[in-house]
C-alpha cells in the first residue's frame, strides 16, 4: 500500500510547489465563483431540495367557476363554495402565493395576475389567520415587475407581505419526470411555506398555446429558464408534477387572447369575467384554455399531465364541480 | 497604444466609435424633447428572453437583431419603448403585420402606425416599434411626438419593396404574374393591382395585392370592394375584422387588409379552398418576400 510521506519529510521546494498550486487553486475557485454569482448559475448543490405537496387532504379533484364582473367577489363566492378559505389555510400556517408577475406591463394588458383577483386571495388567507407571503421570479426587476403590475400595491393593501427573489434564496431542487428532473428553483420560499395558493392569469403563449396554472409555476424557477422552451410541453407537464397547490385561483377577468405571453396592447385582451378555483390543475387549464378557444388536444401539455397522473381533462369526472354566478 | 508617454491615451479608455453597432445601429438619446428616459437598455436577440421570455422566439423568426427598451416619461404621462431591430425591412414589416388585428386604430403620422388606448405600434425601415403606456386610458395620440421623435432619428427607410415581390411564393407560378394599373377584374375599387396563379393541394386561385400611401385610402378601397361586390350580386358574403368576400359567379373571393396593404383571393373553387389560400397568403405576407 503506497503511503503519502508525511509533510516533514516535504523539501522546501515541494511545499513552495505545493503552496504556489493550493494558491492558484483558491484564486481560480475564487474566480469562479464571481463568475457564477454574476451570472446566477449557482453551482448545484450535492443534495437536491424536494418540495412537499401542499394540498389538504380532502380537497382534491374540486372545481367552482364563479362569472361576474367583480374579481374580487368572483373570488369570494367561488372559494365559499369549496367550504370557505379557512378549509384550506388554517390559522398560523405560512401561505406562499404565487401570482403571474412575469412581466414589467400595466394591468390592464393581461400579462399579469389581476391586482383585484390577488388582493382578494391574500385578504382571504389573512383572514384565517395565516402569515403570506407573495412572490414570483420574472426575468425581468421584480419589483419593477411588481410595482407596474398593480401586484406590489394588492398584496400590501390586503395584508401580505412581497417576497421578491434574490440569488440566495435558489437551490438545486427535484422538479419532475419528463424533461426537467431538477433546476435552480426559488427554493426557500417553498421550503418555508406550509400552503402554496396559485393565481395565474388566463392568456395566449406563442409557444405553448397557452399560459395558465401549470405554466405558471415557471415563475418559482431561476437560472437560464429560457432554454426549457425548447421542450416547453414537457417542461410545464414537470411543473406540474414539482407543485401539487393547495389552491389555484385562475384569473380569467381580462383575457390576454392574442399575442401571449407578453402582449402589449389592449387590443389583444378581452373581457372574461370569470374566476376558476380549484384542486385540480388539469381540469382548471383545459377550461383556461377553453376560455382562449383551444380544444385540450391543442394543447400537449394537458394531455400529458393528465397521463402523468395531476388530473384530468374532463371536469365532469371532478369529484365537487360547481358554477356559480357573483 | 494605450500609453502616451508618461499619461494614459485617453483614446484607449473610451468606447470605440462603433459602440453603436451593439445596437444594431439604432442610438437613441435619454432625452427627447419633454420625454425623458432613466437609461436604455439594449438586448441582442440572445437576451431578448430577460424583458420578453416566452416572446423572444416570436420575434427571432422575423429575424430580431435585439431590442431596445427605454421607459420614458413627461408631464404626459409613461410610456414604456419596445424598439425591435430586425435584420431587414420585410422582417419588421412581417412581425408588425402578424400582432397586428382588426381592433387597431390607424394613424396618420406615419403611413404604418397603429393603436389602441395605451398603445401605439410603429414600423420603420427594419425597426418595430411599441410604446405602450404604463396609464390604461392614455391616448395614442399623447406618444404621437415622442414616436416622430424616435422615428427621425432611426436609420433612413429604403426604397418601398416592389409589391409584386409579395408574390413570390412555391405556390405561385413565376411566369403568370400581371399588373392591372386599374379596374382590376372589373372593379373599379381595385387599381394597381399586382397578380398571379397559385395552385394548393390541387386547388387553384388567384392572388392579388396593392400597396396604398395611407390608411385612409385603403380603408376606403375595402369599402367600395364591398359595395361593388353587392352591386354585382355576390352571394354568401360574409365580412369580419380582416377580411370581406363572397361567391361571385361560381366562384370564390375575398379581399383583406393590412393597415396600408390590401390582398387578397380570387378564382377559388370552393369556400375551403379560398380559406386555404387565404391563410396560405396570410402567411406568407407576414413573413415578407421570398428572394
Amino acid at each position: 500500500m503506497k503511503e503519502t510521506p508525511p509533510p516533514a519529510a516535504w523539501t522546501r521546494r515541494e511545499l513552495l510547489q505545493r503552496a504556489a498550486g493550493a494558491a492558484a487553486l483558491a484564486a481560480l475557485s475564487g474566480g469562479a465563483g464571481w463568475v457564477f454569482r454574476n451570472r446566477r448559475l449557482v453551482p448545484p448543490s450535492r443534495t437536491l431540495t424536494t418540495i412537499t405537496p401542499f394540498a389538504v387532504p380532502g380537497t382534491a379533484s374540486e372545481m367552482v367557476i364563479a362569472r361576474g364582473t367583480d374579481g374580487a367577489a368572483l373570488v369570494r363566492a367561488a372559494v365559499a363554495e369549496l367550504g370557505g378559505m379557512q378549509r384550506f389555510v388554517k390559522p398560523g400556517d405560512r401561505v406562499l402565493v404565487k401570482p403571474n408577475c412575469a412581466f414589467d406591463r400595466p394591468p390592464h394588458l393581461g400579462a399579469t395576475t389581476s391586482p383585484e383577483v390577488l388582493g382578494e386571495v391574500v385578504r382571504l388567507c389573512v383572514a384565517t389567520g395565516a402569515m403570506v407571503r407573495v412572490t414570483d421570479n420574472p426575468i425581468n426587476d421584480a419589483e419593477g415587475c411588481f410595482v407596474k403590475s398593480g401586484l406590489k400595491d394588492a398584496t400590501i393593501k390586503a395584508g401580505g407581505e412581497l417576497w421578491l427573489p434574490a440569488p440566495a434564496l435558489f437551490r438545486m431542487t427535484r422538479i419532475g419526470t419528463q424533461k426537467i428532473t431538477a433546476w435552480d428553483a426559488l427554493a426557500t420560499p417553498l421550503v418555508w411555506a406550509t400552503k402554496v395558493i396559485g393565481v395565474p392569469t388566463v392568456k395566449s403563449h406563442n409557444l405553448c398555446g397557452a399560459s395558465l396554472t401549470m405554466k405558471n409555476w415557471y415563475g418559482f424557477l431561476g437560472n437560464a429558464r429560457s432554454r426549457l422552451h425548447q421542450s416547453i410541453h414537457e417542461a410545464i407537464a414537470d411543473l406540474a408534477q414539482f407543485i401539487t397547490p393547495t389552491l389555484v385561483v385562475l384569473d380569467g377577468m381580462r383575457m390576454l387572447v392574442r399575442n401571449g405571453p407578453t402582449g402589449g396592447s389592449a387590443a389583444d385582451v378581452m373581457p372574461g369575467n370569470v374566476v376558476a378555483v380549484g384542486t385540480d390543475q388539469v381540469a382548471l387549464d383545459t377550461f383556461g384554455a377553453e376560455l382562449l378557444g383551444l380544444a385540450p388536444q391543442e394543447v400537449a401539455y394537458l394531455g400529458l399531465a393528465a397521463q402523468l397522473g395531476v388530473g384530468v381533462l374532463d371536469r365532469a369526472k371532478l369529484r365537487i364541480m360547481k358554477e356559480v354566478r357573483a | 497604444m494605450v500609453w502616451r508617454g508618461a499619461q494614459a491615451d485617453p483614446a484607449y479608455f473610451t468606447p470605440p466609435a462603433d459602440a453603436e453597432v451593439a445596437t444594431a445601429g439604432v442610438t437613441l438619446p435619454k432625452v427627447l424633447g419633454v420625454w425623458q428616459t432613466p437609461a436604455l437598455e439594449w438586448l441582442p436577440a440572445e437576451r431578448m428572453f430577460e424583458r420578453i421570455d416566452g416572446r423572444a422566439s416570436f420575434y427571432e423568426q422575423f429575424g430580431a437583431r435585439g431590442l431596445l427598451y427605454a421607459g420614458w416619461s413627461s408631464p404626459a404621462g409613461a410610456w414604456d419603448l419596445y424598439l425591435y431591430v430586425m435584420n431587414d425591412a420585410t422582417g419588421a414589416r412581417g412581425a408588425f403585420l402578424a400582432e397586428a388585428n382588426g381592433a387597431n386604430q390607424h394613424f396618420s403620422l406615419k403611413p404604418h402606425i397603429r393603436g389602441t388606448p395605451g398603445t401605439l405600434f410603429f414600423l420603420h425601415g427594419a425597426a418595430y416599434g411599441q410604446l405602450i403606456a404604463v396609464q390604461p386610458a392614455a391616448p395614442p395620440s399623447s406618444v404621437t411626438d415622442l414616436t416622430a421623435r424616435i422615428i427621425a432619428l432611426l436609420p433612413a427607410v429604403a426604397d418601398e419593396i416592389d409589391p409584386s415581390t409579395y408574390l413570390r411564393h412555391p405556390a405561385v407560378a413565376a411566369d403568370s404574374l400581371e399588373y392591372s394599373e386599374a379596374d382590376a377584374f372589373g372593379y373599379q375599387s381595385l387599381a394597381r393591382i399586382y397578380s398571379a396563379q397559385a395552385v394548393l393541394q390541387e386547388e387553384s386561385a388567384t392572388w392579388f395585392i396593392a400597396t396604398l400611401s395611407n390608411h385612409a385610402g385603403a380603408a376606403d378601397v375595402v369599402r367600395r370592394y364591398t359595395e361593388e361586390l353587392r352591386t354585382f350580386g355576390a352571394t354568401d358574403m360574409f365580412t369580419n375584422d380582416y377580411a370581406v368576400g363572397g361567391q361571385m359567379l361560381g366562384a370564390w373571393e375575398l379581399l383583406a387588409r393590412t393597415n396600408t396593404i390590401i390582398y387578397g383571393i380570387r378564382d377559388a373553387g370552393s369556400h375551403t379552398a379560398l380559406t386555404q389560400h387565404w391563410h396560405a397568403l396570410q402567411h406568407h405576407l407576414q413573413r415578407g418576400p421570398t428572394p
